[in-house]
């Protein structure tokens, strides 16, 4: 398999943000295809020992940056093991002085999967 | 209670997008119609109904403490519940109360008592990175407030962050501020481009160590990927425009 390394960063672009298409060949064309501009199908390429695919490393290293530098590590997720509220206030120090903070918050959430 | 609202005006939402397939999984043949729209992964019950995203669930928090006014004045952080995960995940089939990561999609005041004589900030860190907050917008406003103590930094420098800055502002309660809100909206959050269809297929992963997974160098140029690895199901994506 021949990547093209010019179009790599469109064309995965072009998988992460659908809408956010940089190659003017995606509106060329009624179907975009990342395997077509690849030059490689994994469903007409061999397999390699049964369950792999031979494929250029720097597709698959810009694959995986760009996936997870666009996508995942924007993925807006709360770890409910570690969320607090923090409370600050200009009041005058004081050790003896106690005051009382008392909120009721509702919140909405979805996991991420079912 | 007093908020700092910076957001813009809002522009009129935008036309609905064409949908496309999923990248991940490729539940249909190639020359298949489409398989999912792209509504936000913020919205509500009644989108999520379209898609095979779990439903939002809604639960009401009370956060009752007591601090001293040295505690106050450095900031101190109080966590919501000591088993938040477990009441998130009660009654809710499939989830465990060890699911601790969730997409939060609202929060709304309900009610606040506070009998300290000044305003006190209320933050929360509801994100682990910065790269999360790229491209989140708050529909409610992100709140800058004047820095709270005089002992943290300069007073009259307004800042949409709490503690260690890793706290976004959520809101501002006034001296000895008593009172019952009706949907006060603090933080709806919305998002420009990310969409359901990325929390579906890339919700299970959370490391860049994940997405290399299986996959083995061979050569100095060459990797082997498993036919099942998300680089291939990335490479076979195919969208309809």
């Amino acid at each position: 398999m021949q990547g093209d390394q010019v179009r790599v960063f469109p064309l995965i672009l072009s998988c992460v943000f659908p809408r956010a298409r940089t190659d003017p060949f995606s509106y060329n064309t009624p179907h975009s295809k990342n395997w077509d501009r690849f030059g490689f199908s994994p469903q007409s390429e061999e397999k390699v020992e049964g369950s792999f695919y031979r494929i250029d490393k720097p597709i698959v290293q810009s694959v995986v940056n760009q996936l997870y530098d666009n996508v995942i590590a924007r993925l807006p997720f709360t770890s409910l093991n570690n969320l607090k509220l923090h409370l600050q206030s200009n009041v005058e120090p004081s050790n003896s002085a106690t005051h009382n903070c008392s909120m009721q918050l509702k919140i909405n959430y979805r996991y991420p999967q079912n | 209670m007093s908020r700092v609202n910076s957001s813009a005006p809002h522009a009129p939402a935008a036309p609905e997008a064409a949908a496309d397939m999923s990248a991940a999984v490729p539940r249909e043949s190639l020359g298949a119609p489409m398989a999912m729209e792209e509504s936000s992964l913020f919205d509500s019950a009644d989108a999520s109904s379209r898609s095979s995203l779990s439903e939002v669930h809604t639960r009401n928090v009370v956060v009752d403490t007591n601090l001293t006014a040295t505690e106050l004045n450095l900031g101190k952080s109080v966590p919501l519940s000591r088993n938040l995960a477990a009441v998130f995940a009660e009654g809710i089939e499939g989830v465990s109360a060890a699911s601790s990561k969730v997409v939060i999609t609202g929060i709304t005041l309900e009610n606040v008592f506070s009998d300290v004589p000044k305003r006190v900030a209320v933050s929360a860190n509801l994100f682990q990175s910065k790269a999360q907050q790229t491209g989140l917008k708050n529909e409610a406003g992100w709140l800058y407030s004047q820095q709270s103590s005089e002992l943290a930094s300069e007073a009259s420098e307004h800042v949409a962050y709490g503690g260690d800055g890793s706290f976004v502002n959520l809101c501002s309660l006034l001296p000895f501020e008593q009172a019952r809100h009706t949907a006060c909206a603090i933080y709806t959050p919305t998002n420009s481009s990310l969409n359901q269809r990325h929390l579906q297929d890339y919700g299970n992963i959370s490391t860049k160590e994940q997405l290399w997974d299986g996959i083995v160098a061979v050569t100095d140029s060459t990797f082997y990927v498993p036919a099942e690895s998300v680089v291939c199901k990335v490479i076979r994506y195919v969208s309809f425009h």
